[in-house]
């Protein structure tokens, strides 16, 4: 059984403006283990979508019914705030993209990381103590005793994302998510993070939800990958799938927009048009009005997620177009398949 | 340098630039940031500079220096031979010469409509004659960044941050610049709307002749769009060189890591990278390290990196490294 189990999650703002799907119908596994890649843009629904596992969205924000996400078998939506009470720092724990919002300015950081572990386990206030100097070495922090007596401000930007990791492990939690947790970071302090968080993965056995909108980040960190756009997934398989044989024109498109070392002589292509309004969303496909190759049918209805191979699903028209042309697939296979051909 | 030599006098050279700023640490005291402290570098015309490092390097600053938005504590800056010395000089070269910042959202006016955001230098250095000509200059600039007529009389907050970029594009080029300082123009950007502005940057030099200082972080950016690229440490230039030379040979031990640190977009490549971990953090501009600035995170520092600042030597040809164990490390 895999260790978290999303299926149909279904997440929306409801605003003055009205409603606003930041996650649309999204369905996942993880296992223990291993390491999850969710890639986007801003406003594709990743950061959402980590918050739905936490039940940590703003008051104007609902998991929708329908929507499932099943940790270890055991149902979280609807199960109320006690049960997650639980949930949250014992078993699926959570950082930010800036570790100072998630510290307290005016209290040590020794004072902080003992009352995490105090609520978390049975420890009495020494006993505490010694576990947060065991955990700071963990994360490699240098002198951790006197760490322990200083406040927030007194570390640096690398430093601060350190203790909020030692804090997030306190409980050994079975799945760590990590919210774009080294965008704020420069990358000789972002490559110190990302092998303290490989080491500490393999060291301790958890899985790691992987929220980024850095492709390198995910290529260097991730088994797994899911690529999102305006609330839906495009496609998701493991990491080698997604990078050198991806099946979604919009997949396509990023990995053709980003500068590497093989394409500085040429220009690079980027995807035309801005990114989607969530208040207007289109019929079909969200990427329709983007997508260079759309097709009549792209624009009226979104296509199903289909297998491209055992490692690799992706919910796009293209790859059912080219099974129909090769054979594998008939029109019969498909509803809608009658103007599946046509060229916009 | 030699590159000066052979291309004649470049449009712009920054000789010994130093800008300290006075941070008050108590009552009546205080102590000097140095934030850029002596760099040196020449830009030829038609040519695209990368200026990299981490945060609090001081590549901003100097971005900043050069458009005398701040006043230069020493060094020079001379543009197309003329050192810019008198409030007149900075008058003259600010029609030559403008800036990109990072940040889309802070740097829009939002009391202030997009045809006058665009057209604010243009009255500055009052470089219309009608006020036909003024509306024209504004159309035919709008063209130039992808925006049509029917955003002219729209807010900044009506549009997207990559279009709220390209307004600010156009305003830098409003004045029909030969040089522009690019302040992380693409940081605050999504990926793919990254590139449409990347290569908007690009297609714009190659049709205005255009001359860019391009200052960010993210080493495959800078890389795609450089001529030559230089690294920056705690005030001070450590490397400089051809970008494909800097990025696939980097001689400075801090650029050695820099470049290895960088995450590859490709899996495979990303696995197999072996990456040269540095430890401990930058030191704070404040407290900088004497000698060499990077000593205290370098694995090859010996007892000369504490006495002095190695000079930026020319090591082979148009690659520029200050470091005192270049020979041995290497």
């Amino acid at each position: 059984m895999a260790l978290l189990e999303v299926k149909n999650l279904q997440t929306s703002f409801y605003t003055d403006a009205g409603e606003v799907r930041a996650v649309n119908g999204i369905s996942f596994q993880l296992d223990r283990g291993k390491v999850l890649g969710i890639v986007g843009e801003s406003g594709s629904g990743k950061s959402v979508t980590a918050y739905s596992i936490m039940q940590i969205l703003a008051s104007t924000a609902k998991i929708k019914e329908g929507s499932s996400i099943k940790l270890d078998g055991q149902e979280l939506v609807g199960a109320g705030e006690k049960v997650m009470k639980d949930i949250r720092g014992n078993k699926v724990s959570i950082i930010f993209q800036d570790p100072m919002t998630s510290l307290n300015p005016t209290y040590t950081i020794g004072h902080q990381l003992i009352e995490a572990i105090m609520l978390h386990t049975p420890r009495n206030k020494k006993q505490a103590k010694e576990r947060a100097i065991e955990l700071l070495k963990l994360v490699n922090i240098n002198e951790p005793e006197k760490r322990m007596k200083q406040y927030p401000f007194e570390h640096s930007g690398g430093m601060r994302q350190r203790i909020v990791i030692a804090m997030a492990l306190a409980c050994e939690p079975d799945i760590l998510i990590a919210d774009e947790p080294t965008t704020a970071l420069d990358v000789t302090i972002q490559a110190q993070i990302l092998d303290l968080m490989s080491s500490l993965q393999k060291e301790l056995g958890m899985a790691i939800i992987m929220i980024t909108h850095d492709l390198g980040v995910v290529a260097q960190m991730c088994d797994e990958v899911i690529v999102m756009y305006a609330g839906s997934i495009c496609e998701q398989g493991t990491a080698d799938e997604i990078f050198y044989n991806p099946r979604h024109e919009y997949t396509k498109g990023l990995m053709r927009s980003i500068p590497t070392t093989e394409n500085d002589d040429q220009q690079l292509q980027p995807i035309s048009g801005t990114p989607i309004d969530l208040l207007n969303m289109p019929e079909g496909c969200p990427f329709a009005p983007r997508c260079d190759n759309a097709m009549k049918i792209c624009i009226k209805c979104s296509a199903e997620p289909m297998d491209i191979n055992e490692n690799h699903r992706a919910a796009c028209w293209m790859n059912v177009k080219n099974a129909v042309e090769d054979g594998s697939i008939t029109f019969d296979d498909i509803n809608k398949g009658e103007e599946i051909t046509e060229n916009e | 340098m030699s590159e000066t030599e052979k291309n004649g006098t470049p449009l712009l050279e920054i000789k010994d630039l130093k800008e300290y700023f006075n941070i008050n640490i108590g009552m009546f005291r205080s102590k000097p940031l140095k934030a850029v402290d002596g760099v040196s570098f020449t830009i030829n015309k038609g040519e695209t500079l990368g200026l990299v490092g981490e945060s609090g390097c001081g590549k901003t600053t100097v971005g900043r220096t050069i458009m005398h938005l701040y006043k230069p504590t020493g060094g020079e800056i001379i543009f197309k031979g003329k050192k810019i010395e008198t409030k007149q000089d900075i008058n003259e070269f600010r029609k030559k010469a403008s800036i990109v910042f990072q940040d889309p959202y802070s740097s829009l006016n939002p009391r202030m409509t997009v045809s006058d955001i665009i057209a604010e230098p243009l009255d500055i250095h009052k470089l219309y004659s009608s006020k036909a000509e003024r509306s024209d200059k504004i159309l035919s600039l709008m063209e130039n960044v992808g925006l049509t007529s029917e955003h002219a009389s729209r807010y900044a907050h009506e549009f997207s941050g990559g279009q709220r970029q390209r307004i600010g594009i156009a305003r830098a080029l409003a004045i029909d610049p030969e040089f522009i300082v690019c302040d992380e123009p693409v940081s605050a950007l999504d990926v793919s709307i990254q590139a449409q502005v990347i290569n908007m940057f690009g297609e714009l030099q190659k049709k205005l002749g255009l001359t860019y200082l391009f200052i960010a972080h993210d080493l495959l950016v800078v890389r795609h769009i450089s001529d030559r690229i230089a690294v920056m440490y705690l005030g001070k230039l450590v490397e400089l060189a051809d970008a494909k030379e800097i990025y696939d040979h980097p001689l400075h031990p801090y650029a050695k890591a820099l470049m290895s640190a960088v995450p590859m977009p490709d899996p495979k490549i990303a696995r197999a990278n072996k990456r040269i971990a540095l430890s401990g953090d930058i030191p704070s501009p404040l407290n900088a390290p004497s000698g060499c600035p990077f000593r205290t995170r370098c694995p090859y520092a010996k007892d000369a990196c504490k006495e002095s600042m190695p000079p930026l030597e020319e090591v082979s040809k148009n690659h520029f490294i200050a470091c005192h164990r270049t020979a041995e490390i290497n």
